[in-house]
């Protein structure tokens, strides 16, 4: 069974997917390792993917199509609707705002007309990449307009789960946040990575993300300071929280090559491993395969 | 008028847009009421410059989380069948609830016919309503860690910062979204007229930019560009407004100012505006009062 690493930050933009695509390259010279990109709302460890996808796997959602012959405008649905997708316009008929629907179905078993039969649209995709830059990718990709961010995260972990037998490694990239999601990913790995950045921003969200980590049991954690140069930020007091949580990190500095590797869709530590970034992440990969070995 | 600020993806700028805007707002259109929508890591507060006054805190509940009594399950997995969340796992031919995936709809209930399924109320969010140092009043969800109805406490957010706006007779309210387009972010856009997308130089960005207008183009917003951090990248930020479709409203310059001002806890629109920084964004927001057609009446 493969170590599982999760990569998280309660900020957005620390550089969560900056680590998870190096870890994941780094890992993959020590074992076969796959790369789990559970932000599903934007998924952009795929612009680092030097690849087609090799399979895909499209994630359905309920939708009510309702049959306009059997209803007779009783708004039962409407009042059951809790995110208030369907409106009932009197004497006409009952519409649906697609947009708003939850795909939950409880209008379908609430019409006492059977006025509702399923259909369903589409939801999300998962797809599973075989790159030749030494690892594998199962990226879930939650489609615009639909809104089950949560359970296109915990699709994409199982998904990966089924595969995860074949590999010694694997490393989750995770949406920013603190939510139900981010808890799902973290319940599921052996070691948590906290990015955050030297501003005042990135120290609030990770006070915030420490306490959802707290909810998780005893995993073990690391933290990455992100643009650890950054002048005018809060490293100090990053530092005295880190101590003060008995949290060990190691600190990344921000250079230009990072920024070059964003825009070439390139791995900053394959592609320019002298940098001072990329000697840290270096660091930070080794101390990595130490707390997973 | 409801102005929200997105990206897709993270770290773009959309709190440091979001604050100098309502600020901005508030001083030269006569008043402007700030939402912090991104409920999982709520920052607004110290982008606006600290707070000066709580003037009320409540939590948000909502039904949401359901429980089984076993002594009525006979394991008919009705519920099982009719939950379209992957909620309920079968352990021992009997349903569980894996609550970190229930959506609180309600639907197992429907279905048990031994009533022995109860959907109980759950703590999803606080809501503050603050005033800042700067003067602002803004309207503060904070989403309980672990939590999972964001779009609950953006839209309970969105309707107290309405009430509040009509109360103080403020033309404006400004919210900041959550990263992403996903429940939080659909709340944030659905309602509101004009939608700020806030895009920095990278592919990463401009992919996230393009998944968050997909979303706005089904809600009918009026969007707009800014391009953040142009300036680590001119090449490719000349692309962008062409590949996005959209109209620019300024550039901003990457400087190190935007970290020391939330480091001072001092927005930048207030401390400096005639620096680079300032006049950038000074631009930024009198363009989208042109383009906008904003005025002392919304």
């Amino acid at each position: 069974m493969a170590k599982i690493l999760a990569v998280v930050g309660g900020k957005g933009g620390t550089g969560k997917t900056l680590l998870a695509i190096n870890l994941a390259y780094g890992l993959s010279k020590l074992g076969k390792t796959l790369l789990i990109d559970a932000d599903v709302d934007n998924p952009c460890s795929k612009t680092f993917l030097r690849a087609e996808p090799s399979s895909r796997e499209v994630v359905r959602e309920f939708r009510p199509k309702i049959i306009e012959d059997r209803c007779r405008l009783c708004g039962t649905c409407v009042q059951n609707c809790h995110p208030h997708a369907l409106l009932l316009i009197p004497g006409k008929r009952v519409m649906l705002v697609s947009e708003l629907c939850e795909g939950c179905g409880v209008c379908r078993l609430v019409c006492p007309f059977k006025a509702i039969e399923d259909s369903w649209i589409e939801a999300g995709l998962i797809e599973e990449y075989r790159t030749d830059q030494g690892f594998d990718a199962v990226v879930g990709e939650l489609k615009p307009t639909t809104r089950r961010t949560p359970v296109m995260i915990l699709k994409t972990l199982r998904y990966a789960e089924k595969r995860i037998g074949e590999y010694d490694y694997a490393v989750a990239d995770s949406p920013p946040g603190t939510g139900s999601g981010i808890y799902a990913i973290m319940s599921y790995a052996d070691l948590i990575i906290a990015v955050t950045e030297p501003t005042r921003l990135g120290l609030s969200d990770l006070e915030k993300l420490y306490k959802l980590y707290e909810k998780t049991g005893s995993k073990k954690l690391l933290a990455a300071i992100n643009k650890s140069g950054l002048r005018g930020g809060v490293k100090k007091e990053l530092e005295e929280f880190l101590k003060k949580i008995g949290v060990e990190w190691i600190e990344i500095p921000y250079d230009e090559s990072v920024v070059r590797s964003y825009a070439e869709g390139s791995i900053l530590i394959e592609r320019y491993p002298r940098s001072p970034a990329a000697e840290a992440v270096k660091r930070l990969l080794e101390r990595v395969s130490e707390t997973l070995s | 008028m409801e102005i929200a600020v997105a990206s897709g993806k993270g770290g773009t700028g959309k709190t440091f847009l979001a604050s100098n805007l309502a600020i901005f707002l508030e001083r030269k259109l006569g008043g402007a009421v700030a939402v912090d929508a991104d409920v999982e890591a709520p920052d607004l507060a110290i982008a606006l410059g600290g707070v000066d006054e709580v003037l009320s805190r409540r939590e948000v509940w909502e039904s949401a989380k359901a429980s089984i009594d076993y002594g009525r399950c006979t394991g008919c997995l009705k519920c099982y069948d009719a939950c379209m969340f992957d909620a309920i796992a079968i352990e021992k031919a009997k349903p569980r609830i894996i609550e970190e995936y229930c959506e609180g709809c309600g639907a197992c209930r429907i279905v048990c016919p031994e009533k022995a399924i109860e959907i109980r109320e759950t703590l999803t969010g606080y809501l503050s309503v603050i005033k800042t140092i700067g003067g602002i009043y803004a309207v503060m969800g904070d989403l309980e860690v672990g939590g999972r109805n964001t779009g609950h406490v953006v839209y309970t957010a969105r309707e107290e910062a309405k009430k509040l706006a009509e109360k103080l007779e403020k033309n404006f309210i400004v919210i900041d979204s959550a990263p992403g387009i996903g429940c939080p972010v659909v709340s944030s856009l659905s309602g509101a007229e004009v939608l700020i997308v806030v895009v920095e130089p990278i592919p990463q960005s401009l992919q996230g930019a393009r998944r968050v207008l997909e979303v706005a183009k089904a809600f009918r917003l009026r969007s707009y560009l800014v391009l953040n951090k142009y300036d680590l990248n001119e090449g490719f930020s000349e692309r962008i407004p062409g590949e996005l479709g959209l109209e620019v409203l300024g550039r901003i310059p990457y400087d190190e100012e935007v970290v020391e001002s939330y480091t001072m806890m001092n927005p930048i629109i207030l401390s400096n505006p005639g620096g680079r920084i300032g006049r950038a964004l000074e631009e930024v927001f009198e363009n989208l009062i042109e383009l906008g057609g904003l005025s002392r009446h919304g």
